[in-house]
């Protein structure tokens, strides 16, 4: 038998154990090795250490009264629970708890599409629906909606929003927690509570209006431990007639500025709705040795020079629009003009062209020949991304994953550069390994306002090698908050650490947090150190 | 600088020391005993991109299995076909694939139907080389496509080593068997 909760005895274990198998079937309470050993994390930074986070056991509930009667056994019996809707969350920690020994909800079981509903273009799922689910279930209604997903689309529109997700296709559909509408939660006393106009019995308006009455409490509920999660509402994009993608290209190292600032300036004010994507092809290096030893140099006017000579633009940004022919290509001439404007010797790209609907199998030709992107682009699920993941010299064995460090960051030219020299000094402080060239990453810019530093660091499965790339990760929230930056979310192993580093105020987010979590939670039964929150009988532990 | 894809794909890993390259995919035989004794295997899955799975491929079918090509990716099998089948309930499979693509399919298959990678081994090209060093009218293969495809029944074997089969720029390979186990 895997391990047990601790502080629990084997009694009270099996006790509860069995209980949770009188409550949704035995078939559905995981106990076996083989079976627990699947809710490793397959990308754990600890794999193989003591310190490895592991489920004790697993239980699949069907129905939110199954949910509740599973944590009012854990309560009776103090047994830490951790809720997972469809447990991909790889890259931040599986579905692996963070509390080791806690029994993993698994919510899969729980996978209906409840409502569709095209005029308003709002859905209400159940934590265990799958973008392929979701994405499945509007096409069967032959509804004109489109779903925003993240790159694997095998993750949960629930799952995801509650880690504050992200995804590509327009505007604020991209923030799933941002576009998220009203939630049913499982509270730590078994109650259910509906937030938004949810709280009216027989709501006509769950999904349509985001607040209630009072505190807005949704956002309580997310990267948190203060229940479990059973219904979500999300609006969803009226599927848009076209779609274009063109590219910009600019030539000198600061150029940059502008080109960021005139991309904020056509997202905020929706001439561009698209996920904008930066990129440099100037700082990757080809095959050319000239420019290979260039990049080795620090002489930048000579790269420029370089660049401009070989028609090799310093920085690129694709700027991607939806909506009727006429209008994006209208949009499109306007942002010309802005970056024209706004950069001489800037250079333009016509691209892709497309017009909707797509369906699946033009979607999967769309796809030919890219090796990621794609798809995601127009809402369609799948989980091309994970062929990227690929052997390079930086990263010789590639199949153990990897874990991101992901900063928000200013969206401003001059933020990046600071970000990169700051991030790029400190890899090789930290003795991390990186591409001759330098920087660590260029920002994504799925917000409208801010902009987030993606940067993985390789699992290798090493015991020591994990363990000094978690020291260095480690250095690396602690360097990012001396400079104001604070990660959006992290694997479990970091959770504390993160936590931390939000510490205005003598740490009263995180003190704030606990209040609540004591308050209604006092077994410390959910989720016991999730985002940094630990219960009142293992804090310090 | 790289955006994060490209971020990814060129793996800018984090290593502090040299990284092992060894052999670390579970070898999860130890399931055996929990696992009927003969399987039917609904499908072995081949990647289309090497030349030894696709040789692979053909003595399956040679040996009467049913099989599904993939280029690494496996989306389009799980959306046109093992989504379909699996709803139905467990269905084992089999394949020679890359790792990224076993780790996708472990995931859905116990996602779906609550089912196990029970076996697995790693193949990779012993001397380096990578090269083709002579014809197999007698494939070699058609013995490990017929044992993975009866695994447990016979006991599935190891695939030859890379240097005496394939000219392709592989780094390494599995070979592969996911199965109900009892309890479902
Ligand atoms: C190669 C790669 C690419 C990726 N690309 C993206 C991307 O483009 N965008 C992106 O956002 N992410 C990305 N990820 C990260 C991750 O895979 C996805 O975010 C994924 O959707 C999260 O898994 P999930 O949806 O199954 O959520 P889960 O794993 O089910 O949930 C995530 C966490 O939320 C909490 N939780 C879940 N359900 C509940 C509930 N019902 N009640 C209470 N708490 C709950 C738990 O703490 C859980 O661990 C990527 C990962 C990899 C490896």
């Amino acid at each position: 038998m895997p391990i047990l909760p601790p502080g629990i005895n084997e009694t009270d274990f099996s006790a509860a154990l069995g209980q949770f198998a009188e409550t949704v079937g035995t078939n559905w309470v995981f106990t076996s090795d083989e079976d627990v050993a699947l809710y490793r994390d397959a990308y754990s930074p600890f794999w193989g250490s003591d310190e490895e986070k592991l489920a004790s056991a697993a239980v699949a509930p069907e129905s939110v009264e199954e949910v509740q009667q599973i944590v009012r056994i854990a309560n009776r019996y103090r047994i830490p629970l951790y809720p997972i809707s469809t447990g991909k969350n790889y890259g931040y920690g599986g579905s692996a708890p963070v509390h080791s020994g806690s029994v993993v909800v698994d919510l899969k079981r729980m996978n209906r599409v409840l409502e569709i509903d095209e005029r308003n273009a709002t859905c209400l799922v159940e934590p265990g629906v799958s973008y392929f689910d979701l994405y499945n279930a509007i096409q069967e209604k032959g509804a004109k909606l489109w779903i925003d997903c993240p790159d694997p689309g095998w993750g949960s529109p629930i799952g995801n929003a509650l880690d504050h997700g992200l995804g590509y296709t327009i505007g604020h559909f991209r923030d799933h927690f941002g576009s998220h509408c009203g939630m049913e939660v499982v509270l730590p006393n078994s109650e259910v509570l509906r937030t938004g106009p949810g709280g009216i019995p027989g709501s006509k308006t769950w999904q349509q209006y985001q607040y209630a009455f009072g505190p807005q409490l949704d956002g309580i509920f997310t990267q948190s431990n203060f229940g479990i999660v059973t219904k979500m509402g999300f609006w969803l994009a009226p599927e848009p007639e076209a779609f274009r993608e063109d590219t910009v290209a600019v030539y000198n190292h600061d150029d940059l500025i502008p080109l960021v600032d005139v991309t904020s300036y056509l997202t905020n004010s929706s001439i561009s709705n698209g996920l904008p994507g930066l990129g440099s092809p100037l700082l990757r290096a080809d095959s050319d040795p000239e420019h290979i030893a260039l990049l080795q140099t620090s002489d930048r006017p000579a790269l420029e020079r370089y660049g401009r000579e070989k028609n090799i633009p310093y920085w690129t940004c694709n700027i991607k629009t939806y909506g009727p022919k006429e209008v994006i290509n209208a949009q499109w001439a306007h942002a010309r003009e802005k970056f024209a404007s706004s950069i001489p010797g800037a250079t333009f790209t016509e691209g892709e062209k497309l017009e909707f609907p797509l369906t699946y199998e033009q979607g999967e030709e769309y796809q030919q020949g890219r090796i990621a992107g794609g798809r995601v682009d127009f809402g369609i699920p799948n989980l091309s991304i994970f062929q990227i993941i690929s052997r390079t010299p930086w990263n010789p064995d590639p199949k153990f994953g990897h874990y991101y460090f992901s900063p928000i960051i200013p969206k401003t030219g001059e933020a990046i550069f600071e970000a990169s020299k700051v991030f790029t000094e400190a890899y090789d402080q930290l003795g991390l390994s990186r591409p001759p060239q330098g920087i660590t990453s260029l920002p994504a810019l799925y917000y409208q306002r801010s902009a987030m530093l993606l940067m993985a660091l390789q699992v290798t499965r090493n015991v020591e090698v994990d363990r000094k790339n978690r020291t260095a990760f480690k250095e690396l929230i602690k360097i990012a908050a001396e400079h104001g930056w604070g990660e959006y979310r992290t694997p479990p192993a970091f959770q504390d650490d993160v936590m931390n580093a939000y510490s205005f105020g003598n740490n009263a987010l995180r003190r704030f947090n606990e209040t609540i979590k004591d308050a209604i939670d006092p077994n410390g039964i959910i989720s016991p150190g999730k985002s940094g929150i630990w219960p009142k009988n293992m804090r310090g532990a | 600088m790289a955006n994060r894809r490209e971020f990814l794909q060129m793996g800018i890993a984090a290593s502090a020391l040299p990284v092992s390259t060894g052999l670390m995919l579970p070898n999860k035989s130890s399931t055996a005993e929990n696992i009927s004794p003969s399987i039917p295997i609904y499908k072995v899955i081949f990647d289309n991109r090497y030349a030894v799975a696709r040789v692979f491929a053909k003595d399956t079918e040679n040996a009467g299995g049913k099989t599904y090509g993939i280029d690494g990716d496996i989306t389009s099998l799980w959306y046109h076909d093992l989504r379909h089948r699996w709803k139905k309930g467990p269905a084992a499979i089999a394949g020679l694939t890359d790792a990224n693509a076993l780790f996708c399919l472990e995931q859905l298959a116990w996602s779906a139907c609550q089912m196990h990678l029970i076996y697995s081994t790693e193949h990779k090209p012993t001397d380096g080389s990578k090269k083709l060093i002579g014809s197999f009218p007698e494939s070699p293969l058609l013995l490990a496509a017929e044992k993975v495809m009866h695994y447990p029944k016979r006991e599935a074997i190891p695939l030859p080593p890379y240097s005496s089969l394939s000219t392709d720029d592989i780094d390494s390979l599995v070979s592969w068997v996911i199965a109900p186990t009892k309890r479902v």
